[in-house]
């Protein structure tokens, strides 16, 4: 597996491996979607269709340990005061990781992304971008909110929470989370970077 | 003449620069841009016979 470099010279290839099914998150860097070679919407459903990247770009996935009651959570909120828009927070856990993992954690400081979250229904909800009524990819992408750790309870010892999501004092986003259609294949996008066993 | 494979709108970067593109209008693209949507798998070449049938529509339409 590589390691395909972001912004600030960091490294992010996460790829937190744990059972069960839906049980994970893609990620892209903002810059990477917002330079997406190509991407097709429906005009009937609105949904997003087809996405390709530019070479050497690639989908980041990190699956979520079990037990976790918040696995791969979507959520937004409308602001009600302040800058109008959208913030969207994605919610999630990873299982006991090493250390060049937190590392890879650590690096979200200095870098927004997209994610992608599974849905019962098949489809995706991407969240920290969305697509104009164009055909554009737009968003001001997720950051890192929350990074606590619960070390030492008995049944989720070791699970890292993360919560990446838009900045509360800064610019929001004009979109809740967009829908991403079953028909696109993501995990062709993530296959260059997910490590097999 | 080309399709949309998926989907009826959407965007394309080519020559650092990001175009627009429909269903109705995806064929008055320049080639080279036809081109590269194809070999991404974005866009595909209708078969003669999809094609014929089109223009078929298409002079019925005039004709009335």
């Amino acid at each position: 597996m590589g390691c395909s470099p972001i912004s600030k010279g960091f490294a992010f290839c996460s790829n937190i491996k744990a059972a069960g099914t839906k049980n994970f998150v893609y990620l892209l860097p903002l810059e990477d979607w917002l330079a997406s070679t190509a991407l097709t919407v429906d005009g009937t459903t609105g949904n997003l269709t087809a996405l390709t990247l530019p070479d050497t770009k690639e989908l980041f996935k990190w699956e979520v340990g079990q037990p976790s009651n918040l696995n791969v959570n979507s959520t937004f909120t409308p602001v009600t005061g302040g800058l109008n828009g959208y913030i969207h927070n994605v919610d999630f856990r990873t299982p006991f990781i090493d250390q060049t993992q937190i590392d890879e954690i650590t690096s979200m400081i200095y870098n927004a992304v997209v994610a992608f979250t599974p849905l019962n229904n098949g489809h995706y909800r991407l969240s920290g971008g969305w697509v104009d009524s164009d055909g554009n990819p737009q968003g001001i992408g997720l950051r890192m909110k929350n990074n606590d750790e619960i070390l030492n309870d008995a049944t989720i010892g070791g699970l890292i929470p993360i919560v990446i999501g838009t900045v509360e004092d800064g610019p929001k986003e004009f979109s809740p989370p967009f829908v991403v259609d079953k028909t696109l294949d993501l995990a062709a996008l993530a296959a260059a970077n997910v490590e097999v066993g | 003449m080309y399709q949309i494979i998926k989907g009826t709108k959407g965007s394309y970067v080519f020559n650092k620069k990001r175009h627009n593109f429909t269903s109705d209008n995806l064929n008055e693209k320049p080639k080279s841009h036809l081109n590269f949507l194809e070999k991404l798998g974005i866009i595909k070449k209708l078969d003669k016979d999809e094609q014929s049938s089109n223009w078929g529509d298409s002079s019925s339409n005039e004709k009335g």
